[in-house]
């Protein structure tokens, strides 16, 4: 447990991080981090071993946050409006509207090619890891990153307004 | 193309990771407290100012204790734990169980459920939702929010806010809430508070219909009164209350001042709140929640705003409704605001990448 603290003190921002990019949602990035913590202290107290701390909450996070998605769809809250606009002034800039549109689109990927893109992009990890990670083969990761892409690629040249959908 | 997509994804997750800040969070392991019942020696995380989530998910370790009555919540949907025994005795009626809470010292909800992480004092709310026919069951929102003083400055701690089923048995002075449950954690949410509760009030609870006295805001100016060393103020009016025959204590005169309290009275799932300050601004109590709005799904600030809502100055007046004065942001646009200082009726604000604007409270315009 002491071992646990000390690692949590020191990676927590990490894995909040990686877990928001994962679901696009900072309270579910929380419970997620929260949920695997728990499973881990669970798992140690029981008396079992964790070797690699880092690489089993890595893999159990990204499992977590695919497993996630397989849940009812009308369990997930989903924002449909945008916030009241009284007073608002100006539009948003180019640049803001882009990449929102790219992290929209990020979100809308299934949640495996998301997992792979928020590896390979974010944590840089080399293909063959992220293979290991999410337990697939290499020729998968290389599809679904390449299926990723074109899915951003699209979504830039998208015209839609931010705040269009739903 | 390819690598200009690569290189703009790259650049977007990293400005998406770095736009959360959880760096300031604090992570305790606590153990299981001596003599406490329903604790199936697991050792759960608290990290603080992940408020009810962690709450749940904490008490989402705790064993199943399947307390149930016919008329009561269906069995197996939630999860409960046993406060302390003689802690808390109430009357099974809805009159009788608003009396309850409006004059004990809710030991039962500050020491189980909603427990502090930073040594602070815990602020309790709650709302009585209704009880079952055979007035076993209380429905409640329950508030309970902690604060703590660090360098002068009251600063809110661990926190949950969330429907909670209470089982009373026995009658009259003799009533005893002898468990507690809440909602199961994430996407099992919904469909634990729909066993607990009946359905009108599930619906309600879900959609966070509930408004605890005292709220947020209220809890939040108590604390710095207490924390601060100012006179304890008495219990503010409650409206159900009233209408159940309770005459409640004249509010106390509002409090003013800057906050650092992310809590607001709307949904910060759609609109940010880094921080918040409150006075009297022409005739109105304003309130001034700096932030911004965000991405859709909870995300990010998509920019500097700040929001104003305004109350009677007069904490006592018969209409207590907030007015919705706006949104409002400066052009061009800044980072996400936080308030620095307050002088007079001009804000002063800053956003992360230390840019600093004024904003006039009566004239709603921002400079510099």
């Amino acid at each position: 447990v002491v071992e646990i603290t000390e690692y949590v003190r020191d990676c927590y921002p990490r894995l909040v991080r990686r877990a928001y990019l994962l679901t696009g949602d900072r309270a579910a990035a929380e419970d997620l981090v929260q949920d695997c913590l728990t499973r881990c202290i669970d798992r140690t107290g029981r008396g079992s071993e964790v070797a690699n701390l880092d690489a089993y909450l890595g893999r159990a996070l990204v499992n977590a946050a695919i497993s996630r998605w397989r849940r009812p769809a009308h369990t997930r809250e989903v924002l449909t409006g945008t916030p009241a606009g009284g007073g608002m002034v100006g539009d948003l800039s180019e640049e803001v509207v882009e990449r929102d549109r790219m992290w929209r689109a990020l979100q809308a990927a299934p949640a495996r090619q998301r997992a792979v893109l928020v590896l390979r992009y974010y944590e840089d990890l080399p293909e063959a890891e992220v293979a290991a990670l999410l337990g697939v083969s290499v020729g998968t990761v290389r599809s679904q990153s390449s299926r990723g892409l074109a899915r951003i690629r699209l979504a830039m040249s998208d015209s839609e307004p931010v705040g269009g959908r739903p | 193309m390819n690598q200009d997509v690569e290189s703009r994804l790259r650049q977007m997750l990293a400005e998406r990771a770095e736009s959360i800040d959880p760096g300031d969070l604090h992570v305790e392991l606590r153990t299981r407290p001596p003599g406490r019942t329903g604790w199936p020696g697991r050792v759960p995380v608290l990290v603080a100012a992940t408020a009810a989530v962690v709450v749940v998910a904490t008490l989402g370790a705790v064993a199943v204790n399947g307390h149930n009555t016919p008329s009561g919540p269906a069995p197996g949907a939630s999860l409960s734990q046993s406060p302390t025994p003689g802690a808390l005795v109430a009357p099974a009626t809805q009159a009788d169980a608003l009396r309850l809470f409006f004059s004990t010292d809710r030991t039962w909800l500050r020491s189980g459920l909603g427990g502090p992480s930073f040594g602070g004092h815990v602020y309790t709310g709650v709302e009585v939702m209704g009880s079952s026919a055979d007035g076993r069951h209380l429905y409640l929102w329950v508030l309970c929010e902690e604060f703590y003083l660090r360098n002068g400055v009251v600063q809110p701690g661990t926190g949950v806010s969330a429907p909670v089923l209470a089982t009373v048995t026995g009658s009259g002075p003799s009533t005893r809430v002898t468990a507690w449950r809440m909602p199961l954690n994430g996407s099992r949410y919904a469909a634990s508070i729909r066993a607990m509760f009946p359905l009108n009030m599930a619906e309600l609870a879900i959609n966070e219909k509930a408004d605890p006295q005292p709220n947020d805001a209220q809890l939040a100016a108590q604390a710095a009164r207490d924390l601060l060393g100012l006179p304890v103020a008495p219990k503010p009016t409650d409206t159900s209350a009233i209408a159940n025959g309770i005459t409640p204590s004249p509010q106390p005169p509002r409090t003013g001042g800057l906050f650092q309290v992310r809590q607001a009275p709307f949904g910060t799932s759609v609109w940010w709140v880094n921080n918040q300050w409150y006075g009297a601004v022409a005739g109105r109590w304003l309130g001034v929640y700096a932030g911004g709005p965000r991405t859709p799904g909870g995300g990010s600030v998509v920019y500097g705003a700040v929001r104003l809502i305004s109350w009677p100055i007069d904490p006592n007046a018969p209409d207590q409704t907030q007015a919705e004065v706006g949104d409002f942001a400066p052009s061009p646009r800044v980072g996400s605001l936080t308030i620095k200082a307050v002088s007079s009726t001009t804000v002063t604000l800053t956003d992360p990448t230390g840019r600093t604007v004024s904003f006039d409270l009566v004239t709603h315009r921002f400079s510099g």
